[in-house]
């Protein structure tokens, strides 16, 4: 027996499969021209979660590229600050190899405001700042670290503590040193504005013996700071590291994200034409059918 | 045996016309009502005379129409409504989502992006932890990741809200079509005790039926009275004979105050909670957005909240703040508002308001020796972001798994709804090609029904003739 087709139902299964395509075409349409294959979690549920991890990751490098940037600026200028510390010494040392050669009497004496420049060269370059951080004063960082007090005698305000910052997933970089190993003789080494005092004294003292002996402490001095200058390029080369970690990830992330979002264009654009080609045929085929009766051939 | 004249001919051509007038008439009605959903298309049921003796033998008597039949199938009927209350549950629930899913959509004001600038804001103070500048940014990230949860959480709450207030409406009209049906039930009966089938009211009843399965899942049946029985799938009957229950709504203080569903009996006795045995249809599908969907989907955001509110005070209060004005560093000091239980938690998550007032209680130290540049803290709170403190789950994967949920639900209920779509298009196909009006089946009886209405017409004009030579052969 054959199934009866009512103008009622067909009428309803054109419109229903027009209203199916029309939907059909409407989604690439908006695939095309948003750029992105699902605007909403219900159109792909494990790859709007995806996206969100992937952005939220993309977040944190953002940070973290600030982060090392921050890092480097304080060590290049704890770099450049130990540098100058170095050239101090070095003129100290000449200093004190001038003086402890000389036999006249009041020599030393006369020049001591020599000496008492190096120090101010020293006191500067160790209160040295980055966004409004002494960088040498540890965690107390707020005001500067170093000052000669009015007894004439060095003082160190800061303390030890080492700044870290997030800069890579699960990876922390110290981006200070310890003044108090690098520049106060806390590892056995020269406390270095202890040591420009000496000499100043020595010369305000005109005791030849005593500028002689600091010598030898200059040259440790500045052998410890070549150290210094190479734990911070470390240190720098650490934070670099991390920079290419983080350029990298992120460039995979943001493959990653254009994967599972965005819209093959190619794809989308072939399934576009075929769905108008569909649609198009649905329109001529109801513009066909619709109206057409027995009654069209009873008049 | 007997003998037949001329006015048996003339007889038999006057009930030939008068049947074939009435199958014009009920292929006219057909046609009138081809664009009528619901409408069940009716025949006219032909038999024939019984046959007179005469001397050759039995002599046929002509036509009649014996009955106008429904070409109704209950079957395929209450296969409808089946499909009906499907539908409607999936489009309900699929409307309600598709409502909520722009809660976990834009990533610019969710929650996601809120709690990665909310923790990197710890990582950015970490950089200069005695900034003020700095530290009134954390408090800033804070504020807006308390209203991205709030925005969520009065999104949602909102959206139950109006779907609570849209239940009574479909109660008391699933009440007032049960009482229609009941008086069908009873007009029905009054017209068929009389004569023939009731077939407009019947289709009239249907219809009616199949909006009360639109709205809540039912099964329906006629009883020996030919009365249709409409029960709900829990059991509770909404018409019975010439009786209908009642639905109604009235605030559940046991839940939020939301509406409860109470049925009661087309006697007035035995009120019950249905609220939670209704399923099904539009109301059934509004239930469970409401009190499935929303519900949980509240309670996991809550979660969320008051974990995420909980640690980051722990870690907050394990802290030192700035030492400012001479006055010693503090701890113990929380950074949201505490929180104390679970339920409304998203709703109620506020930053501390000394903390607003005073950015310099930010314990981004470590220690209590008041150091300005001490950032330990301030990373141990960025570092929170990757811990797993809720539920074992960290953050952004609890809220990504939020997210994934409820796109599951979506898809779910887009395909559900696709489907059942799809059988409903089918069961009415088939309803149509049972029941429905087919316009060239009709138009083409109409021109065979002409036919013989000629035909029957030429029968009495020949009759008449024939008299009328009789009566002219005595003149």
């Amino acid at each position: 027996m054959v199934f009866r087709v009512t103008h009622s139902a067909s009428h309803m299964r054109r419109v229903s499969a027009m209203n199916r395509t029309l939907s059909g075409m409407d989604r690439v349409e908006r695939q095309l021209s948003s750029g992105r294959r699902f605007e909403r979690p219900g159109e792909d549920p494990e790859g709007a979660a995806r996206v969100l991890r992937i952005a939220r990751r993309q977040g944190d490098i953002a940070t973290y590229t600030e982060n090392v940037e921050a890092g480097r600026g304080m060590l290049s200028r704890a770099e450049s600050a130990v540098v100058g510390l170095s050239g101090v010494l070095n003129s100290a040392r000449s200093l004190a190899l001038k003086m402890s050669d000389s036999f006249y009497d009041g020599e030393r004496t006369g020049q001591v405001n020599l000496a008492e420049g190096l120090i101010d060269s020293a006191l500067d370059l160790l209160n040295t700042s980055y966004d409004d951080m002494f960088i040498f004063g540890g965690f107390a960082n707020a005001q500067p670290p170093y000052e000669i007090d009015n007894a004439g005698v060095p003082q160190y305000n800061g303390d030890d503590g080492l700044m870290q910052l997030d800069v890579s997933d699960g990876a922390r970089s110290q981006v200070t040193i310890d003044p108090q190993v690098q520049f106060n003789g806390d590892d056995g080494g020269e406390n270095l504005l202890d040591l420009l005092v000496d000499l100043r004294n020595a010369m305000e003292n005109d005791s030849q013996g005593d500028v002689a002996d600091t010598l030898n402490r200059f040259e440790s001095a500045v052998s410890r700071l070549s150290q210094t200058t190479s734990e911070i390029g470390t240190l720098y080369q650490r934070l670099e590291v991390h920079e290419s970690i983080n350029e990298v990830q992120d460039v995979e992330l943001e493959r990653l994200r254009s994967i599972v979002e965005d819209t093959d264009y190619a794809e989308a654009a072939a399934t576009m034409s075929l769905r108008q080609t569909a649609y198009q045929a649905s329109l001529a085929a109801t513009a066909r059918v619709q109206g057409m009766s027995l009654l069209n051939f009873m008049r | 045996m007997s003998v037949r004249g001329t006015f048996t001919t003339l007889s038999i051509g006057r009930n030939s016309l008068l049947a074939h007038r009435t199958a014009l008439d009920t292929v006219g009605h057909n046609l009138a009502n081809s664009g009528v959903e619901g409408y069940t298309r009716q025949r006219a049921n032909y038999n024939t005379l019984p046959p007179t003796g005469s001397a050759i033998g039995p002599l046929g008597g002509g036509v009649r129409i014996d009955s106008i039949q429904r070409m109704g199938q209950g079957l395929v009927e209450r296969r409808l409504d089946q499909d009906a209350s499907d539908q409607h549950e999936a489009q309900a629930r699929l409307n309600f989502l598709s409502q909520m899913e722009v809660v976990y959509t834009d990533e610019s004001w969710g929650v996601s992006s809120g709690m990665t600038a909310f923790f990197n804001s710890f990582r950015d103070l970490s950089r200069n932890p005695g900034s003020l500048v700095q530290r009134t940014e954390v408090l800033a990230r804070g504020e807006d990741l308390a209203r991205r949860f709030t925005s969520a959480a009065d999104r949602i709450e909102t959206l139950r809200s109006d779907l609570d207030a849209e239940l009574s409406a479909h109660a008391a009209e699933i009440t007032q079509l049960s009482s229609t049906v009941a008086d069908l039930n009873r007009e029905i009966l009054d017209v068929e005790s009389d004569v023939g089938v009731a077939n407009d009211l019947r289709d009239q009843r249907q219809r009616v039926v199949r909006r009360i399965a639109e709205l809540v899942q039912i099964r329906s049946h006629t009883d020996s009275q030919g009365h249709t029985i409409v029960q709900m799938s829990s059991g509770h009957t909404l018409v019975s004979g010439r009786r209908s229950g009642i639905l109604t709504t009235e605030a559940d203080p046991n839940n939020s105050g939301l509406a409860m569903i109470r049925y009661t009996d087309a006697d007035g006795t035995k009120p019950a909670d249905v609220t939670n045995s209704v399923i099904g249809g539009e109301l059934g599908g509004k239930l469970n957005a409401r009190d499935n969907i929303s519900g949980d989907a509240l309670d996991r955001l809550n979660q969320l909240a008051f974990s995420l509110v909980s640690e980051v005070n722990n870690q907050h209060q394990a802290g030192f703040s700035l030492a400012v004005g001479g006055n010693p560093p503090i701890n113990a000091q929380n950074f949201f508002t505490a929180i104390n239980v679970v339920n409304g938690a998203a709703q109620a998550i506020v930053v501390d308001p000394a903390m607003l007032a005073d950015p310099s209680l930010i314990a981004a130290s470590s220690t209590a020796n008041g150091s300005p540049g001490n950032n330990e803290n301030a990373l141990a709170l960025a570092a929170l972001e990757d811990a797993t403190i809720i539920n074992g789950s960290r953050p952004h994967d609890n809220w990504s798994d939020q997210v994934r949920q409820i796109g599951d639900q979506v898809a779910r209920a887009r395909r559900d709804s696709d489907n059942y779509d799809a059988r409903m298009e089918q069961s009415t196909a088939l309803r149509e090609a049972l029941s429905g009006v087919s316009v060239d089946e009709e138009l083409a009886e109409l021109v065979k029904v002409q036919t013989a209405f000629e035909a029957s017409a030429k029968v009495v004009t020949t009759a008449d003739e024939v008299l009328q030579i009789i009566l002219a052969m005595k003149r």
